[in-house]
């Protein structure tokens, strides 16, 4: 009966449709088509062009925010050390890292916004560079966790224009049960896009569930709705007032089981520092 | 390499050893879990950028490999008429494990085809999409089921073919492949276009990837009329979201269909179509109807 070999016991027993279930797509968060939060960008690696690892956030035509942990893992003895910097804390990050801002046009199909807006890409590269205290919560084999000042800033080698940056602005402290909105691309830190789907911003509001340590910054948080695509990796939480919206904290990663951001706050002078550094006249020559 | 993927049931039992954390899902979601799952090295890539194997269509070379949505889900297809996208009826119709029924099969879809613009001196790119409606015309004889295990019967299922009749016509894309009656042999290069993501649970779907494999076997279906053809080892292969994408046979610049993407068996390294070529009749007929008459 079978014109060519007969397939193999193994895969008779596991073929699966096709099909991309979108009927998730609802939990990711809400599609940013407006593009309120367009401040908010990808974070790839050479490598991987197309998968992303991270969101972050512009806070300076050169300068883009996000989670160490986003960049830096824990060092291991067996790491490669080609492409790494070493820092005190035991950490190993990259050097470069690519960012991409993603603006939409009119959606064509308000039903499927995910898959009919137009999207422009513009892409920048720069130097990685994490927090000087930043310390990943280390084990033995295990990935990254968000630690103290899980914190770094890309510094672009040339200046984003496609969209504003965000202003960095004192802010008061953060409230349990307050609401902030958080927006993103990517979840968990491993290259997921929320939704699976490449270029596709979300955004949703969360709960402030526990300030841990005011003056280290970490604070937990509750997502709304089930928790099936974690933390929005990297990228930006915002307090929302009526005319202005503020920056009080990133999103780490590895928070599959506790998830939480840093504060900005604690961290706001290596912050204006940071902005300060990559505006000066000479900038360090990119690193190839 | 990730962690928290959303995985078919059967699929636990290969990945539960692998580590610890993981959210829970929400429950309601039929086949969906969350599983414990590794987080991995974050700084050691492992996907591939195409279709696995294959590459981005940055040059706008598959333009008529359109993607298509509807409340079952997201799909791709191929433009074979002006106003008629051959793709799969599994994309429309829920498979499980009751005896297939076709009244759920969803009658309605939308068809985006995405032109890319790419300015490399700026390291920047645009997705155009452009959009039309349409009516889903399920292959009348398609049927298909799942066993205990959750996975599909092959033995189940035949026709896995539907048409998207458009409600007009995609500004700027013409069909550009011939629809092959002779069927494809083992050993056939064959290039595949498609939606989904480069690596089997990778999550960078939704842009057009193709790639090429060789065809590895052949077989006749329950019908004793349609026949299936598999991709096996190296090469380009399906995931999700390349559901109803053709596989192409390159003849001389000519593009001939041969196949249309039924699923993928053996986590992503087996990629299976249904042949075209066993049902080039219907296909031909379809057309027919859905093709309006062109005024004298």
């Amino acid at each position: 009966m079978d014109a060519g070999r007969p397939s193999t016991p193994a895969a008779r027993e596991t073929l699966e449709l096709g099909v991309t279930n979108t009927s998730l797509y609802p939990y990711a968060g809400t599609m940013d088509f407006e593009n309120r939060y367009a401040s908010t960008v990808m974070i790839t690696t050479g490598s991987q062009p197309r998968a992303v690892r991270c969101s972050g956030v512009l806070i300076s035509p050169r300068v883009v925010l996000t989670a160490g942990s986003c960049l830096c893992e824990p060092r291991k003895s067996a790491t490669p050390a080609s492409k790494e910097e070493s820092l005190g804390s035991g950490a190993s990050c990259l050097e470069r890292a690519s960012v991409t801002t993603v603006t939409y046009g009119t959606v064509l199909d308000k039903a499927f916004p995910e898959e009919t807006t137009p999207m422009r890409f513009d892409s920048y590269e720069g130097e990685v560079r994490p927090h000087p205290e930043f310390k990943p919560l280390s084990e033995d084999s295990g990935p990254a966790k968000p630690g103290h000042a899980d914190l770094a800033v890309i510094v672009l080698d040339e200046a984003v224009k496609s969209v504003p940056p965000e202003t960095l602005m004192e802010q008061g402290e953060l409230q349990v049960h307050e609401s902030l909105v958080m927006a993103g691309y990517a979840h968990d830190g491993n290259s997921q896009a929320v939704g699976g789907l490449y270029g596709v911003r979300y955004f949703r509001k969360n709960t402030v569930a526990q300030v841990l340590a005011p003056e280290e910054g970490r604070v937990l948080y509750q997502q709304q709705g089930p928790s099936l695509y974690n933390g929005y990796a990297g990228g930006p939480c915002f307090r929302e007032e009526a005319q202005r919206r503020l920056l009080v904290g990133i999103a780490s990663i590895g928070s599959d089981q506790e998830l939480s951001f840093t504060s900005v706050s604690p961290f706001r002078d290596w912050l204006r520092a940071e902005v300060r550094r990559a505006a000066a006249p000479t900038p360090p020559a990119p690193n190839h | 390499m990730s962690a928290c993927r959303r995985l078919l049931a059967p699929y636990l039992l290969t990945v539960l050893s692998l580590g610890p954390g993981c959210s829970s899902s929400p429950s309601g979601f039929r086949g969906e879990t969350s599983v414990p799952g590794v987080t991995g090295t974050p700084l050691s890539p492992q996907d591939m950028n195409g279709v696995s194997g294959g590459r981005d269509d940055q040059e706008n070379l598959w333009r008529a490999i359109v993607r298509i949505r509807s409340v079952g889900g997201s799909c791709s297809g191929i433009l074979i008429a002006p106003q008629a996208v051959l793709t799969a009826a599994h994309c429309f119709c829920p498979v499980t494990q009751a005896a297939f029924n076709r009244k759920p099969c969803v009658k309605k879809a939308t068809v985006i085809s995405h032109f890319y613009l790419y300015r490399p001196e700026q390291r920047a790119w645009e997705a155009v999409p452009e959009t039309s409606p349409g009516d889903v015309i399920v292959h009348e004889d398609f049927t298909a089921q799942r066993n205990d295990r959750g996975f599909v019967d092959p033995d189940k299922r035949v026709a896995d073919l539907a048409i998207v009749a458009l409600e007009h016509e995609l500004s700027g894309v013409k069909p550009d492949v011939l629809l092959r009656s002779k069927e494809v042999s083992e050993g056939d290069e064959l290039t595949v276009i498609g939606y989904g993501p480069s690596a089997h649970e990778a999550q960078n779907g939704g842009l057009r990837r193709y790639g090429t494999n060789e065809v590895s076997a052949i077989r006749t279906l329950a019908d004793q009329r349609g026949r299936e053809f598999r991709f096996n080892g190296s090469g380009a292969h399906t995931h999700e979201g390349d559901s109803g994408g053709p596989a192409l046979y390159i003849d001389e610049g000519k593009r001939w269909l041969v196949g249309i993407n039924g699923g993928y068996a053996e986590n992503g390294t087996q990629s299976w179509f249904t042949s075209t070529s066993s049902y080039y009749d219907w296909i031909t007929a379809q057309l027919e109807k859905t093709q309006k008459p062109r005024a004298p």
